[in-house]
């Protein structure tokens, strides 16, 4: 449960971002991350390039029956299709599936993560199903494209061990709510939600600026994850 | 074969018309909050039901902590297909402005969600449904704003309400995405002004009409 426990208990930042920081026009590949990796309560997560990745190739299928007048991918699209990774674990039967991209900025290399498949695995027949008997597709709890937010981490490598360094959302919100950082957000305090809402070239700017703050970039909240076979 | 982006079919899907208006804050304060007898209990509309009931029936963590004391004034709502299974549940938030009643849905996870690892589902993007409630005969009447008109009135400079332009990775579309992040009195003055206009509404009887069951 590498990235999976840490996420939980809150340590890869909760103050999420409306616009994404990593666009076509920032994205880096780091291969460094592929691989299974293992947290200390031992759940495996995988990291993949997308291109070549099941999902890529059940995409590929979906779209081969869809909209025929759909236009081809433009050169964005494709960079970024060849520069980001998929990272999926399995928590309560349910496998996940998120869009992991990288960026550098100042020396710094950043990961944002969004969200973009749930899958209820229990829903499946096991393959001693006759195959005379059409095997239910798993039911999607969470459907591409639903609206969502990105979150971001400082990334370093370290001894082979893939490190992610999440914004200090205490420290952030606190800035946030002094106004000494200039970065559009918003705050409902009835609801206790905080999301940033700036732009991709105002949280470049931030992420630039702010890269080597270990205040903002807190070291305690680490999530660590070790390389793992199967 | 004609091969699209995964980002542009994403895109394509994001913010799919069909949900009235939209916003990141409340139309409410607590105080602001009223009840109404005639709300409560099983309603049929389209192809399925939705049922009305005491906020009380929620579990107290579901509910954001500063509104726990308020939970006598707000309802849980629950969308149910005709097989019986459940579609989504939320907080329903009555109030009045002006002549009009509104409703602002604010999501909840229902059980098959609840099981999504949590780091994972506190990406999405909770945003508050807002729709108008007509009280007719022993019909309710549920009737989201017309799809894109708030945005095109902000596209062509009619009204000035806050909101946030929404980027994509890809910066492909032009067109971008809005989220309303007007303020709760931003939001009450606009549903003051356009709360009885007709043309803003989408009048779909068949769609927006709930008939009591029980």
């Amino acid at each position: 449960m590498v990235l999976l426990l840490a996420m939980v208990t809150g340590l890869f930042s909760c103050i999420n971002s409306l616009n994404p920081l990593i666009t076509y026009g920032n994205v880096e590949s780091f291969d460094a991350a592929t691989g299974l990796w293992k947290d200390g309560d031992g759940t495996y997560i995988k990291i993949e390039r997308f291109r070549n990745s099941s999902i890529e190739r059940e995409f590929n299928m979906q779209t081969k029956a869809g909209d025929k007048n759909a236009k081809p991918p433009s050169e964005e699209e494709t960079k970024l299709e060849n520069n980001v990774y998929i990272l999926s674990f399995n928590k309560n039967n349910i496998q996940h599936y998120m869009i992991l991209s990288f960026a550098r900025l100042n020396d710094h290399l950043f990961a944002q993560l969004e969200p973009l498949m749930a899958r209820d695995e229990s829903t499946k027949m096991n393959d001693a199903v006759p195959a005379t008997q059409k095997k239910p597709a798993p039911v999607n709890l969470w459907d591409l494209g639903k609206d969502h937010t990105y979150s971001f981490a400082k990334v370093e490598m370290n001894n082979g061990q893939l490190q992610f360094i999440p914004l200090d959302e205490d420290y952030l919100e606190g800035l946030l709510d002094k106004g000494a950082v200039a970065i559009p957000f918003e705050k409902d305090d009835w609801f206790s939600t905080t999301l940033i809402t700036a732009s991709p070239d105002q949280l470049e700017k931030f992420f630039f600026k702010y890269g080597s703050d270990e205040k903002v970039f807190n070291k305690k909240h680490t999530l660590v994850l070790k390389p793992a076979a199967l | 074969m004609k091969k699209i982006s995964i980002f542009v079919f994403a895109a394509l899907l994001l913010f799919m018309p069909g949900c009235g208006l939209l916003t990141l804050h409340p139309i409410f304060t607590p105080g602001e909050l009223i009840l109404d007898n005639r709300l409560q209990g099983k309603w049929k509309a389209g192809g399925g039901y939705t049922e009305f009931e005491p906020a009380t029936k929620v579990a107290m963590d579901e509910i954001p902590e500063k509104l726990r004391p308020f939970v006598n004034k707000f309802y849980l709502c629950t969308r149910r297909s005709d097989d019986g299974s459940t579609g989504s549940r939320d907080l329903a938030f009555l109030v009045k402005i002006g002549n009009n009643y509104f409703i602002d849905m604010y999501p909840l996870q229902t059980e098959e969600t609840k099981r999504l690892d949590e780091f994972f589902s506190s990406h999405e993007l909770k945003m508050h449904t807002i729709s108008k409630l007509e009280f007719t005969n022993r019909n309710i009447k549920l009737t989201g704003f017309k799809d894109n008109y708030v945005e095109d009135l902000i596209k062509n400079r009619e009204v000035r309400i806050r909101h946030s332009f929404v980027s994509s990775p890809d910066e492909s579309d032009k067109e971008k995405k809005i989220v309303i992040t007007a303020s709760t009195k931003e939001l009450q003055a606009f549903l003051l002004k356009y709360g009885d206009r007709k043309e803003a509404y989408d009048n779909n009887e068949d769609h927006n009409t709930y008939r009591k069951i029980n």
